[in-house]
């Protein structure tokens, strides 16, 4: 397949187009990916109103009635709650990791399992994740590996 | 674990322990039947060895520590209903065979710990291969 990349004016609008022969599921899962990486969420930091990328996103965490988004070294406040979060991310590269942590796959760099039971999550920023151990099933299933 | 989790496992645990001590039983001793009182009581032994699960009950996530001293409450509790129906059943008497008891249940679950411990980190390591996989066909 051949890829063209146009550089274009900053005056006009960036576009993805892809121009295929059949719409495939290989195509709409490529169509989805890239639309799913440039979809954007709102956190705040004190009054400061941020735009953030999903792709940006580390993990999501609730703490008493709060809901936090962590990115590499900066942590928003957002105003969804964790099951709506859950919701928007359906389709992404993000499961629930715990009772309280919605984790990015993308942003793990390894996996280990703890004497406690439970695994942990080390990340591309060396911030350390918990993954229950009834969330691991979930996490294989994201990344291709069954249940 | 979530809450449903728990009470689920701890009734499916309850069965399992029922059954096995049945089973194992009659087929170590084939010629033995079992009293109305036995089974009661192995009834009451599955439910005293399920309950203590229920430390690890919380409404929020458990922190390491607080998951550890739930293990160490945890095991306590299980070696106490362990001895304490081996006394009843007839199976221990005495405080040296209660002591070599209460060592084997310890030895047991250091075992399990260990299992898990395996079974899990063979678990991270496919995790890990797909992870790099993935991170490989990001780059390319």
């Amino acid at each position: 397949m051949k890829i063209t990349i146009e550089t274009i004016g900053k005056g006009q609008e960036e576009e993805i187009l892809i121009r295929c022969h059949e719409v495939t599921d290989e195509i709409v899962s490529y169509a989805n990916s890239f639309q799913n990486h440039y979809k954007e969420l709102i956190g705040y930091i004190h009054n400061e109103i941020h735009r953030i990328l999903f792709s940006d996103v580390y993990y999501f965490e609730a703490v008493e009635n709060k809901v936090f988004i962590y990115c590499q070294n900066k942590v928003y406040e957002s105003k969804q709650k964790l099951y709506e979060l859950e919701q928007l991310y359906e389709n992404r590269r993000f499961f629930r990791c715990s009772k309280s942590v919605i984790l990015n796959i993308e942003k793990i760099t390894l996996v280990r399992p703890s004497i406690s039971g439970r695994f942990e999550a080390i990340l591309d920023n060396n911030e350390k994740v918990i993954i229950s151990r009834q969330y691991v099933p979930q996490l294989k299933t994201k990344i291709g590996l069954g249940g | 674990m979530k809450n449903t989790n728990l009470f689920r496992d701890i009734l499916r645990n309850y069965f399992i322990i029922f059954t096995v001590i049945l089973l194992v039983t009659a087929l170590l001793n084939q010629s033995h039947s079992f009293t109305f009182r036995e089974i009661i009581l192995v009834a009451l032994f599955a439910l005293a060895g399920d309950l203590p699960t229920l430390v690890y009950y919380s409404k929020k996530e458990l922190s390491p520590r607080s998951r550890f001293i739930r293990d160490v409450i945890h095991f306590l509790l299980l070696e106490t209903v362990i001895v304490t129906f081996g006394n009843i059943l007839g199976q221990v008497s005495g405080v040296r065979q209660s002591i070599i008891l209460a060592l084997e249940v310890l030895l047991f679950y250091l075992l399990v710990i260990l299992i898990t411990w395996l079974i899990d980190h063979k678990t991270a390591k496919d995790i890990n291969k797909q992870l790099a996989n993935m991170r490989a066909e990001r780059k390319e």
